[in-house]
């Protein structure tokens, strides 16, 4: 299996880079990540992650350029679960995302098309048994994917004026269907996770020394998830906006927040219908990176408002904090080249996300480190 | 059989009979050609030091020096195509006239004094470059007319006049800078002094398209957000106690 899958791997991953005629690079890395939380013995929520992404991407010419991408991982998330302790193992290739990126005119104006393509390599199942065992990804992404076959594509373009430059986009996500190990983790579902549409906006000001501003507005529309065909869930609108201060040489900032409308489930088995209250809180987020020559420190808070439900309640979620920081190194290589040593240390507090001995709703902390290397290579 | 031979043969000898023409109008590598010299124009080479008069057809290298004196003007061929027309009592040097591989060139010039004109062939590649540098300033191009005029001296004044396309600068503080056709732009000491056409946002190609980039990003990141709450959801309903821990 995982044979079959390094050699699709590999295929897209050649065919992407078929014309190699233009400039190109290769980024391979390795990254290694723990966490741990403060669930009380025998409870565990924990457990390790080392894997190997590596993507490609060529200029075909100014204009045009391909990219695909894609990771090995190997991982042991250990959980409990009506008491009882167990670990999930992967190793396995994530899925491939194979694409294209075309610069060109429309409407005289500057314009951007971005076609891509999921490429089912990834393991359907480890998405479903991670969540029982990793910190809640509301906090920090899932690193892997493996979510069946999918498309996405993206146009935008931009709209000079004055000193800066408004850009407006358009996305569609087809998001395909999957057969994850759902619920029990002994069901396999057929499960499709809702398409989506999203529309954005954003202002770039830039300034002397490739500094630039940018502020940004996105509206993100998923429609109906679907469990063995039937409209199981649809996650409420989800507004964005940021405020951003890129300076590679100095001090970045950005600040932002998202807002979702409450979302619809359906009733054993009935129609889609809006909750009662909204199950996704607010959110909000500010980080910054300082570059010192070769060395950029970064650090990163997001907190998580409660949701509208009362403790207690089968939708309630309390939300919560992050702090991170993350110093990171680059080595500056022959021609082009460089290899990037980052170690990142990140501290959650889950509001209410446990219950302590007497039954009552606790906090759960959770520390998550990682050590990450890349080395790009230009092609 | 005898017939493709005929049609083999016929077909090198148009090829080989095309060879010196088309070397009349492409020049080779790392050189460029007079195509018009008009008046006194010298030309100072590197190789050797001499100097020489500079005449329809005379090839000339990198490093080498040109001189126009009064009343006097050139046109200079590059090996890529573009090409630079040179006003009297101008003088600088050919600094780089390379082509690094059959994709890339880097073509660059030091201006000491005068007026330069450029029409440049379009680059292909990120890594090519065309540029002419005066008194602290660099210009640069990828495709596109322009001038560029120093009054010479140790601190000269240096006009910059676009016709077409888009101009980077690179002034004498590192600061990158894009004009776009309009009236001329005055450097002083290598700085910006005088900017009656105001500098706008780098241009879109590939690398720079920052806006339209950033939306391309902010839509990948927002699949990964909203599919992981997404899937989350579908699994569990809810985000807390999921799962019978005693926490502390």
């Amino acid at each position: 299996m995982i044979l079959k899958n390094l050699k699709v791997l590999v295929f897209f991953m050649l065919a992407s880079s078929s014309a190699w005629a233009g400039s190109g690079q290769l980024s391979v890395g390795a990254t290694y990540d723990g966490w741990n939380s403060n669930y009380a013995a025998p409870a565990q929520d924990n457990g390790y992650e080392v894997f190997v992404p590596l993507s490609i991407s060529f200029q075909i010419d100014p204009q045009l350029n391909i990219y695909s991408q894609g990771e090995f991982m190997t991982a042991a998330d250990t959980y409990t679960s009506g008491g009882v302790n167990g670990t999930y193992n992967l190793s396995n290739f994530s899925d491939t995302v194979l694409g294209g990126e075309l610069n060109f005119k429309s409407f005289s104006l500057n314009s951007i098309a971005n076609l891509a393509i999921n490429i089912p390599t990834g393991d359907t199942t480890w998405n479903t048994k991670e969540q029982s065992s990793i910190v809640p990804t509301q906090f920090i992404d899932s690193r892997y994917s493996g979510r069946g076959l999918g498309f996405s594509a993206f146009y935008g373009l931009s709209l000079p004026e004055g000193r800066g430059e408004y850009s407006a986009g358009v996305g569609y996500l087809y998001s395909g269907a999957f057969n994850p190990s759902y619920g029990t983790v002994t069901t396999t579902t057929s499960l499709q996770l809702g398409d989506a549409v999203f529309l954005a906006l954003n202002r770039v000001t830039p300034f002397e020394n490739d500094q630039n501003e940018i502020i940004r507005a996105s509206v993100y529309q998923s429609f109906p998830t679907y469990s063995n065909g039937q409209a199981y869930y649809q996650l409420g609108t989800n507004f964005n906006a940021s405020y951003d201060w890129n300076n590679p040489k100095a001090l970045s900032l950005e600040v932002g927040g998202q807002i979702y409308l409450p979302s619809a489930w359906s009733n054993n088995g009935g129609p889609l219908t809006t909750e009662s209250h909204n199950s996704n809180g607010p959110r909000i987020y500010a980080d910054s990176t300082y570059v010192f020559g070769d060395f950029s420190l970064m650090e990163q808070i997001k907190y998580i408002f409660q949701n509208d439900y009362a403790v207690g309640d089968q939708y309630y979620n309390g939300g919560g904090f992050l702090v991170g920081i993350e110093p990171a190194y680059f080595f500056k290589m022959e021609g082009d080249s460089g290899l990037k040593v980052a170690a990142d240390f990140d501290f959650v507090d889950a509001n209410n996300y446990g219950v302590d001995a007497s039954g009552d709703v606790a906090s759960v902390n959770f520390i998550m480190w990682t050590l990450a290397t890349s080395y790009e290579i230009k092609l | 059989m005898e017939l493709a031979k005929k049609a083999l043969f016929t077909f090198v000898l148009i090829g080989l009979a095309a060879v010196p023409v088309f070397a009349d109008i492409q020049t080779t590598p790392n050189q460029g050609i007079f195509t018009s010299v008009s008046g006194q124009v010298q030309v100072k080479t590197a190789k050797g030091h001499k100097t020489k008069k500079a005449q329809k057809d005379m090839t000339v290298f990198e490093g080498d020096r040109i001189i126009t004196q009064d009343q006097s003007s050139a046109v200079l061929r590059l090996f890529d195509g573009s090409s630079l027309d040179i006003s009297a009592n101008t003088e600088f040097v050919l600094s780089k006239l390379q082509k690094p591989s059959p994709q890339d060139k880097v073509i660059q010039f030091k201006l000491i004094v005068g007026e330069l004109l450029a029409a440049v062939e379009k680059l292909t590649t990120s890594k090519s470059s065309f540029e002419i540098e005066a008194g602290g300033v660099v210009c640069g191009v990828r495709g596109t007319r322009f001038s560029m005029k120093s009054s010479g001296g140790h601190k000269p004044q240096v006009d910059l006049h676009v016709f077409e396309g888009i101009v980077y600068v690179v002034d004498s503080k590192g600061n990158k800078l894009f004009f776009r056709p309009g009236p001329p732009v005055r450097f002083s000491k290598g700085l910006p002094v005088d900017v009656p056409n105001p500098p706008v946002p780098p241009p879109d190609s590939g690398n720079n398209n920052t806006g339209l980039n950033d939306l391309n990003q902010q839509f990948k990141s927002n699949v990964i957000i909203n599919q992981d709450k997404t899937l989350g959801a579908a699994q569990g309903g809810t985000n807390v106690t999921i799962k019978p821990y005693v926490g502390n």
